[in-house]
């Protein structure tokens, strides 16, 4: 296919899934026949997306349109190269993935007001698509717009809990801050370019400046959108309250964005600057060390997650720092090697986290609760979604031979590369690379955590005790996406693919051999761990029923172990790691501890984790800007003739000016 | 010719139980007891190997495949590792980070399948070891990085063999140095971080993990354990073992280094007592630490 056929046949795809969000009207009964025409929709829009993306980027193809010049912020310019292509394959995947999901887990008959919800999911996933697609100022800012709004009500869909309400105006309030940084930047590179399109030839008459606030701006808004510390306040509240399927769909595609954001905008910046670079690795370290932690301290399976995703993100935040660096200091190794883990990290989480949110959507489908202290013991009644999610959880925690793993390494194999092969550097890339030890070990942590605490040991209550296998519709894209986890472990066939972005990311730039020598061992490495791992598994097994397995009581120190409230939960696994990093952390204890009469009355203890940004920071900051603008209140709601003395000196000084 | 370097691998795993019996024999040797024999780890090993096994009535398919796989990924972890002249079976740009993160896959195997007995002491020791590492891995990975700077080398081959290129990196190696050898002290749980030899389950931090097991998956979990060892051990020796191969070969280098490490932690593991819990967490910063100003006296 020529690039005009792929470009095409993406925009139809989105058209298609677009048309999904229609085709759930079509019935008016709860009968979900609509829900499934418009899940076939969406399944073909991301068949057709995926096609089209995979072949553009292995093809390395990139063109542009333009529909319209009519508008007054300049044509409607779209196009796609393959740094496009490389960040529509989760916005084409995961809703494809979700809708599947949705069908059993948000089955119409159960839910029928998910019909409000499948429309905005539709719509999030088009105006996703769009934004990636947009070649100029108008279009951006209207996806990108429309993106922020539909994400607002597939975040807070579930609105009828007050806490969800809360958080969904805490995402309305960071949307809106980011959507503000976008349009100034945008008018700034107006103000100093006279064009709104965003192309190479346009941004190099920006002096510099004009370039540095254009980065700051870019850092603020996509930064915002990418969930990066300490811009990730809303991130918890909204992926946590949303329905699991929704989850999905806003950390395993929306967060890209963002990141997709930041590398378009330092494509195109004119003579980056080292302390760009500086900046976005030190970010991404504060993200990835700061989520990894935090995550621990969370008792809700879906806050613990999202913490995740802001990990995660902050590993190819610094990925794309490196690459900037690299850009900045003249070492195309580092832009290499730095913008190929930034894309295969977004790549890797977009599978593994939908993953996980699935896993954690069938959980609390099939037990009614997320409260990882009330879980336990799901691995005997779920087999298949245990597996599944312990795939995920070794994934977020970057084990080989999953993909987790491979994008991690290639991070630090660029920072190995700069400490290695040049004789100055910026101290950032060394104190990167130990943020990302440091983060590593914490997420093995945290992945241990939450399997532990789901499908280990007992059930902790008579709900999850109950449980019950999830059903075939609910494992398939559990199936599929844990499969990408396996399959992306052996990343040697993704060199070509990523060199192209890496290619288009920096002109002029040679990826390919240098790609191609540092995950050529990826393949037969993945396998051949994979293989002796399954020959031990399977050889321990066989001989274990040989020599005979009997089943007796655990033992506790001399005692037969004790009931399921004598294990270890989720809060107790991270306490130590919790006090260790009690400064930052601040979590508390809530509720009244049993009195010390002689007949104690009911008692009630509650450890609270709240976000210490949204906390500490954001709430006493708009609490203050409130108390200020106050003042501006008694102005709003005053008499007419004071409006019409307001409107008459506007006019005065208008016309003097 | 020589023999391939899969050959070195496999030697080092038939030895692997011998470095445990090493520590054993130096430390009998302090108490003035007889002590158990350097091959004592090889007996229990078959005689637990032929046992039946008893598991716990809560306990899934994770207990009984958390310590195969835990063992596969040591194993890995082990062809990374260059023993002879030449670098390791499977050397690449890079695999000092695949060796660290082998060694976490055993990690999440061994908490896992602590945790699925349900019993409180396996999940205390869990939550330790997960503790510990915390700290422990970033200054391993920060040391690695370190020894990378200063031989200019991404591969554990050239790393490991700092010491032979460093022009006056001597203090950063010597930093270096140390903070492995905490490391190997940490992840292995030795004194002073955890008493591999206490009896008492309130203070055990690796072996709380392994109270469950018995039979066949005790004898995977311990056989791990003492190839972890062995490898760290050997991860020391190369690193500190003088630049020209002696006489003897290198190979004889070699296993009189991974002794002397065994000696050492003997030595230690004789005139310390265990550190209070809360202490560790100290040692280990100090070990993150060391490795840090190691990277910085490279980097300047």
């Amino acid at each position: 296919m020529t690039s005009a056929g792929d470009l095409a046949g993406a925009l139809l795809a989105l058209g298609l899934q677009a048309l999904a969000g229609a085709a759930v009207w079509l019935d008016r009964r709860r009968a979900g026949g609509a829900q499934r025409l418009a899940c076939a929709l969406t399944l073909s829009g991301a068949v057709l997306g995926l096609f089209c993306s995979i072949d553009g980027l292995i093809r390395g193809l990139s063109g542009t349109l333009t529909l319209s010049g009519r508008l007054p912020i300049g044509a409607l310019r779209l196009g796609a190269d393959p740094l496009s292509w490389a960040f529509l394959l989760p916005i084409f995947a995961v809703p494809g993935l979700s809708a599947v999901f949705g069908l059993g887990y948000h089955a119409r008959a159960d839910h029928p007001r998910g019909r409000i919800l499948d429309s905005w999911m539709a719509a999030l996933a088009a105006s996703m698509g769009l934004v990636v697609l947009s070649r100029g100022a108008a279009p951006f800012l209207l996806a990108w717009e429309a993106m922020e709004v539909s994400g607002y009500f597939v975040a807070a869909g579930e609105h009828g809990d007050p806490g969800i309400r809360r958080a969904g105006w805490v995402y309305l309030v960071a949307a809106h801050l980011s959507s503000l940084c976008l349009a100034a930047l945008f008018a700034l590179l107006l103000a100093h370019t006279g064009t709104t399109a965003l192309s190479r030839t346009a941004f190099s008459a920006l002096p510099a400046t004009a370039a540095a606030a254009a980065f700051l701006l870019a850092l603020a808004g996509f930064g915002l959108k990418a969930g990066l510390f300490p811009l990730h306040f809303w991130l918890p509240g909204a992926h946590a309250g949303a329905p699991s399927h929704a989850s999905a769909v806003l950390s395993g595609a929306m967060l890209n964005v963002g990141l997709y954001g930041i590398l378009r905008l330092t494509a195109l910046l004119p003579a980056p600057q080292p302390w760009w670079g500086q900046c976005l690795l030190a970010l991404g370290a504060a993200s990835a060390a700061g989520g990894a932690l935090f995550g621990l301290a969370q008792s809700d399976l879906k806050r613990s997650l999202a913490y995740s995703s802001m990990e995660h993100m902050g590993v190819a935040a610094m990925a794309a720092g490196l690459a900037l660096l690299g850009a900045a200091t003249g070492h195309p190794g580092w832009v290499a090697l730095g913008v190929a883990a930034a894309v295969l990290h977004c790549w890797n989480h977009s599978l593994f986290k939908p993953l996980m949110f699935f896993g954690a959507g069938a959980v609390q489908r099939a037990t009614g609760t997320r409260s990882l202290d009330r879980l336990g013991g799901l691995a005997g009644r779920m087999p298949a979604t245990a597996l599944a999610m312990a795939v995920g959880a070794g994934a977020a925690a970057a084990l080989p031979p999953l993909n987790g793993f491979v994008g991690e390494w290639l991070l630090y194999l660029g920072g190995t590369r700069a400490l290695t092969g040049s004789p100055t550097m910026p101290l950032a890339v060394p104190l990167a690379l130990a943020a990302l030890a440091f983060t590593g070990a914490l997420a093995l942590a945290g992945a241990v955590r939450i399997q532990a605490a789901v499908f280990l040991g007992r059930a902790r209550t008579q709900d999850a005790g109950r449980a019950t296998e999830a059903p075939a519709g609910l494992l398939l894209p559990m199936a599929l996406a844990a499969g990408g986890c396996v399959a992306l472990g052996s990343a040697a066939p993704l060199a070509g693919p990523l060199a192209r972005v890496a290619e288009t990311w920096r002109p002029g730039l040679v990826a390919e051999p240098l790609l191609g020598t540092a995950l050529a061992w990826t393949s037969p490495a993945a396998a051949a761990l994979v293989l002796l791992g399954t020959a031990l598994a399977l050889g321990s097994s066989a001989w274990l029923r040989r020599r005979g397995l009997r089943r007796g009581d655990t033992w506790a120190c001399g005692y037969a172990g004790g009931g399921a409230r004598a294990q270890t939960t989720a809060t107790a696994l991270s306490r130590s790691l919790v006090e260790l990093f009690g400064g930052v952390l601040r979590v508390r204890m809530e509720g009244e501890p049993p009195g010390r009469r002689l007949w104690p009355g009911p008692s009630r203890i509650e450890s609270v984790a709240p976000d210490i940004v949204l906390e500490h920071g954001m709430a006493p900051l708009w609490r203050r800007l409130n108390r200020i603008l106050g003042h501006l209140r008694s102005f709003q709601r005053s008499r007419v003739q004071a409006y019409l003395a307001a409107a008459a000196l506007t006019l005065a000084v208008l016309l003097l000016a | 010719m020589a023999p391939l370097p899969i050959a070195d691998t496999a030697a080092l795993l038939v030895a692997a139980p011998l470095t445990p019996g090493l520590i054993n024999r130096v430390k009998a040797f302090f108490a003035g007891r007889r002590g158990p024999g350097a091959f004592q780890l090889y007996h229990d090993l078959a005689k637990l190997w032929r046992k039946d096994a008893v598991v716990g009535s809560t306990t899934t398919w994770v207990f009984q495949l958390g310590p195969a796989l835990g063992l596969a990924a040591t194993l890995a972890a082990a062809l990374l590792l260059p023993l002879g002249p030449r670098p390791g079976p499977a050397g690449f740009a890079g695999d000092f980070v695949a060796f660290a993160a082998l060694i976490a896959v055993g990690r999440f195997f061994t908490t896992l399948t602590a945790l699925d007995t349900g019993s409180a002491f396996g999940g205390m020791g869990a939550a330790r070891e997960l503790t510990l590492s915390s700290l422990a891995e970033p200054a391993l990975l920060l040391s690695l990085l370190a020894l990378a700077r200063i031989s200019g080398s991404p591969r554990l081959g050239g790393l490991l063999e700092a010491g032979t290129r460093a022009a006056g990196g001597g203090a950063a190696l010597a930093l270096a140095a140390g903070a492995l050898f905490v490391v190997l002290l940490a992840e292995n749980c030795r004194l002073p971080v955890d008493d591999p030899q206490t009896h008492l389950e309130l203070t055990m931090v690796h072996e709380a993990m392994l109270l469950d097991h018995g039979g066949p998956l005790l004898a995977l979990a311990l056989y791990a354990s003492a190839l972890r060892l062995t490898l760290f051990a050997a991860l020391l020796a190369r690193m500190l073992l003088p630049g020209p191969c002696p006489p003897a070969g290198p190979r004889v280098a070699l296993a009189a280094g991974v002794a002397g490490v065994a000696l050492a932690v003997g030595v230690l593991e004789s005139a310390l007592a265990r550190w209070s819990l809360r202490r560790v967490p100290v040692l280990l910063l100090w070990a993150c630490l060391l490795a840090g100003f190691s990277l910085l006296l490279a980097l300047a």
